[in-house]
C-alpha cells in the first residue's frame, strides 16, 4: 500500500522547486505538538476510508475504471497498493491550497491548511485527486484530477469550481460509511 | 550491452506530455492579445467550471465566463501590452500538479477589431486560464503561474 510519511519510514523531507520562486515541500509527518498530533490521525482516518474503499470496489467500477482512462492507463488499485508512493506533509497555510504531487510522481503531500480546515473525508478525497495526478493526469486547467474525487465516490467532496472538475458522477461513499 | 540498454530505454518512465504553449495554442487568434487595441480588467466571482464555459464569450457581464463583480475598468495601454507579453511567455509557468481552490479571478479582456480573447488568473491558485474563439466554438487553454509572474501580472493590474 501507498504509506504515510512518518519517521518511522525514513523516506524523509524533500523540496520541489519551480522557475519564478515557487516551491512545495513534501515533508515526514511531525509528531511532537498537539496540532502535530491532530493532523496525524486524520490523515490516518483519511488513509483508512481509502483502504476501505480499494477493499470494496470492483476493479471494472467507476473508479478504477477511470484511473485507466488516465495517460498512465492504470487502475487506482495498481498505485494505491505500490508502497513506493507517499502521502507527505505541506507546512503550507494558503487558504485553498490542497496538496500536490511531486514530478517525480512518488511523492504526493497534505498542506497544513487542508488537514486543519477539512474533515478526514476532505482529506482522503485530495489523496485521490493526487493520485490521479500520479496516474498522469495533468494540471494547468485539466478537468481530469478533481473528476477522479468524484468517480471514486467522494461526491460531498468534489469542488466543482476547481478547475479541472465538470462531471458529477459517482456514488455518496460517506452515507454509506 | 545494446540488449541491456534497449531495454533501459523501454523501462524509462514516460515523460509527462508537455503541454503545448498558450502561443501555440493560439494560432489563428495570436494577433487579438499580441496587437489588441484595448483591454478592460475585473474582479471576477468563482463559479461552477461547467458554467463558467457555458457562458464564456457570450455576455459582457462575465470575463472567461465567470461573473464581473464591481466596476470593469479599461487598461493602460503600456500596462496591458506588458501583461499580453507576460502571458505568452511560456518561461513564466510551472508545471505544477495541485488541487486548489480559487477564492476569486482577475478577469482581463483583450479586444481588436471585434475579437476578443479573455483571460483569468486565480488567486491564491495562480491559475491561468485563456479563452478564445475558435470558429462558433471557444478555445480553453489553462496554467500556472510561477509566483514572480503572479507578482508582475498583480502588478500590472494594480494589485
Amino acid at each position: 500500500m501507498a504509506r504515510i510519511n512518518t519517521h518511522a519510514t525514513r523516506h524523509g523531507n524533500k523540496t520541489e522547486h519551480y522557475a519564478g520562486g515557487s516551491s512545495i515541500q513534501y515533508n515526514v509527518f511531525p509528531n511532537t505538538t498537539a496540532a502535530d498530533k491532530k493532523r496525524l490521525v486524520k490523515v490516518t482516518k483519511a488513509y483508512g476510508i481509502i483502504n476501505n474503499l480499494d477493499a470494496n470496489i470492483n476493479l471494472q467500477g467507476p473508479c478504477n475504471t477511470y484511473f485507466k482512462t488516465l495517460p498512465n492507463g492504470r487502475t487506482f488499485r495498481h498505485f494505491w497498493r505500490d508502497n513506493t508512493i507517499f502521502i507527505n506533509f505541506s507546512p503550507s497555510v494558503i487558504n485553498g491550497f490542497y496538496g500536490a504531487t511531486h514530478s517525480n510522481d512518488k511523492d504526493t503531500c497534505l498542506s497544513a491548511w487542508c488537514l486543519d480546515n477539512t474533515n478526514h473525508w476532505m482529506v482522503a478525497a485530495t489523496i485521490v485527486h493526487e493520485f490521479a495526478h500520479i496516474a498522469d493526469a495533468p494540471g494547468g486547467a485539466s478537468h481530469d484530477a478533481e473528476k477522479a474525487t468524484d468517480m471514486c465516490g467522494f461526491k460531498p467532496q468534489y469542488d466543482p469550481t476547481i478547475l479541472g472538475s465538470i462531471k458529477l458522477l459517482g456514488a455518496y461513499l460517506e452515507k454509506l460509511a | 550491452m545494446l540488449t541491456l540498454f534497449i531495454g533501459c530505454v523501454l523501462f524509462l518512465p514516460a515523460p509527462h506530455a508537455e503541454q503545448m504553449s498558450l502561443r501555440q495554442s493560439l494560432v489563428q487568434t495570436l494577433d487579438i492579445i499580441e496587437k489588441h487595441t484595448s483591454a478592460v480588467t475585473a474582479r471576477l466571482k468563482v463559479v461552477s467550471v461547467a458554467e463558467s464555459q457555458q457562458y464564456a464569450l457570450t455576455a459582457s457581464d462575465r470575463i472567461a465566463g465567470y461573473p464581473v463583480t464591481g466596476e470593469a475598468t479599461n487598461l493602460d495601454k503600456a500596462k496591458s501590452h506588458q501583461l499580453a507579453l507576460l502571458l505568452l511567455d511560456n518561461n513564466n509557468y510551472i508545471n505544477i500538479r495541485q488541487r486548489c481552490a480559487n477564492q476569486y479571478f482577475h478577469g482581463i479582456r483583450f479586444s481588436k477589431d471585434q475579437q476578443i480573447i479573455e483571460v483569468a488568473i486565480g488567486i491564491p491558485c495562480n491559475q491561468v486560464l485563456v479563452v478564445s474563439p475558435d470558429g462558433k466554438k471557444t478555445k480553453w487553454w489553462g496554467g500556472v503561474f510561477g509566483d514572480t509572474a503572479t507578482k508582475q501580472a498583480l502588478q500590472l493590474l494594480g494589485k
